[in-house]
C-alpha cells in the first residue's frame, strides 16, 4: 500500500474508534452538564405562610412534563412572561401538531394541562386560567410523528 | 419510539425545555465523536476531558438559544472547537516561547523521534503524524476526513472561510500522506 492508501485505512480505523477515555467520562459529562446554571427570571408563587419564588426554568420544565404525553403534538417552546413584581403574566406554549390532529380540542387540552401544572408549581389554589393567560400557538404541522 | 430514531432537532428542542433524558441521548449520540476530535487536538487526556465536559455544559446552558440555523452536530463541534482553542491559547500563554518556527509551519524533516516511534501500528502512526500538524490543518482534516463535515460546516466550526478550509485540508493531506508513506 502507498501512503494515500495507508492514510485512507488509518482514517477508516479512526472513524470506527471510540476512545476509552470517553467511556469513562460519559456519565460524568451528563451529570455535571445538567448541573450547569441556566439563567432564568424568578416567578412569584404562594405558600400558606408566605411568598414563594420559583425559577422560570422550573415552571417551564413542569409544564413540559405535563404536556409530554399529549397525542398528536410536540412542544416547540414554552415561555413565561412576568410582571415587574415577578408575578406570572402569561405562559406561551408553542406546538407542532401531527397532520390530521384537530387543533381546537388540542389547544384546549394543552391550555388546561399547562394551567394546572403552573398552579401546582406556584402553589396557586386553583388553576390560573382566569388570572394568567395561557396562550397556545400551533406553529407547525407535520406528517412525521418523529418530529413531535 | 426508540431514542435512536428521534431526530437531533427534536432532541435539541426537548433538552432546551430541560428534558434531561433527551440531553443524555444527545451526549450518547455525539459524545464519542466530540471526544475523538478533542483528544486529537489536545495531547493531554485530562485537558481533553475538560474540553468535552465544558463543551457539553455550555451546550446545556445554551440550548434554549439554539435556533437550528446549523445542525446540532455542527453546533456541538463549534462549541468543542472553541473550548479546544481556548485551552490552546491558555497553554500557549503559560508555555516558554520557541525562538523560531511560526505556528502554521511544519518542518517535515524535523520529527520528534520518540513520538514517531509511538506509531508502531497504523492508528499510532496516524496519531503521531497528526501531532506534527498545526492546530488549524489538524482540526480541518479531522472534521472533514473523520467526522464527515462539509467545507461550509468546517468553516463555521472554525470561524474561517471555505477557501481557508480547502487550503488547510490540502496541506494536512499532503503531510499525512508523506508521513504514512515514511511509516510504511
Amino acid at each position: 500500500m502507498n501512503g494515500e492508501q495507508l492514510l485512507a485505512q488509518a482514517a477508516r480505523t479512526l472513524r470506527e474508534h471510540t476512545d476509552s477515555g470517553w467511556v469513562a467520562l460519559r456519565d460524568d459529562v451528563v451529570a455535571l452538564a445538567v448541573r450547569a446554571f441556566r439563567p432564568s427570571a424568578p416567578v412569584r408563587g404562594t405558600l400558606p405562610d408566605g411568598p414563594l419564588l420559583v425559577a422560570s426554568t422550573v415552571v417551564v420544565s413542569r409544564v413540559r412534563t405535563a404536556l409530554a404525553g399529549i397525542p398528536g403534538a410536540g412542544v416547540l417552546r414554552i415561555t413565561c412572561t412576568t410582571t415587574p413584581d415577578d408575578d406570572l403574566d402569561r405562559l406561551t406554549v408553542e406546538l407542532v401538531a401531527l397532520y390530521g390532529t384537530r387543533l381546537v380540542p388540542l389547544a384546549v387540552e394543552v391550555r388546561q394541562l399547562a394551567a394546572t401544572a403552573v398552579a401546582e408549581t406556584l402553589g396557586l389554589a386553583r388553576p390560573p386560567l382566569d388570572r394568567v393567560r395561557v396562550d397556545v400557538s400551533v406553529r407547525d404541522v407535520t406528517p412525521d410523528p418523529r418530529l413531535l | 419510539m426508540d431514542d435512536d430514531e428521534v431526530p437531533d432537532e427534536v432532541l435539541a428542542r426537548r433538552a432546551a425545555l430541560l428534558d434531561r433524558a433527551a440531553f443524555r441521548v444527545i451526549v450518547d449520540r455525539h459524545g464519542p465523536a466530540l471526544y475523538r476530535y478533542a483528544r486529537r487536538m489536545v495531547d493531554d487526556p485530562h485537558d481533553t476531558e475538560d474540553c468535552v465536559q465544558e463543551a457539553f455544559a455550555a451546550a446545556w446552558t445554551s440550548l434554549p438559544q439554539f435556533a437550528g440555523r446549523s445542525s446540532l452536530r455542527t453546533w456541538l463541534f463549534a462549541i468543542t472547537a472553541h473550548k479546544v482553542r481556548s485551552l490552546q491559547r491558555r497553554r500557549a500563554r503559560t508555555a516558554l516561547p520557541l525562538p523560531f518556527v511560526p505556528d502554521e509551519e511544519v518542518d517535515s524533516h524535523a520529527v520528534d523521534p520518540e513520538r514517531w516511534a509511538e506509531g508502531t501500528d497504523l492508528l499510532g502512526a496516524l496519531h503521531a503524524a497528526l501531532r506534527e500538524l498545526p492546530p488549524g490543518p489538524r482540526s480541518t482534516w479531522l472534521l472533514r476526513e473523520i467526522e464527515g463535515l462539509s467545507y461550509e460546516q468546517i468553516a463555521e466550526v472554525s470561524g474561517t472561510t471555505t477557501s481557508t478550509v480547502r487550503g488547510q485540508l490540502h496541506r494536512a493531506r499532503a503531510h499525512l500522506v508523506q508521513r504514512m508513506e515514511a511509516w510504511r
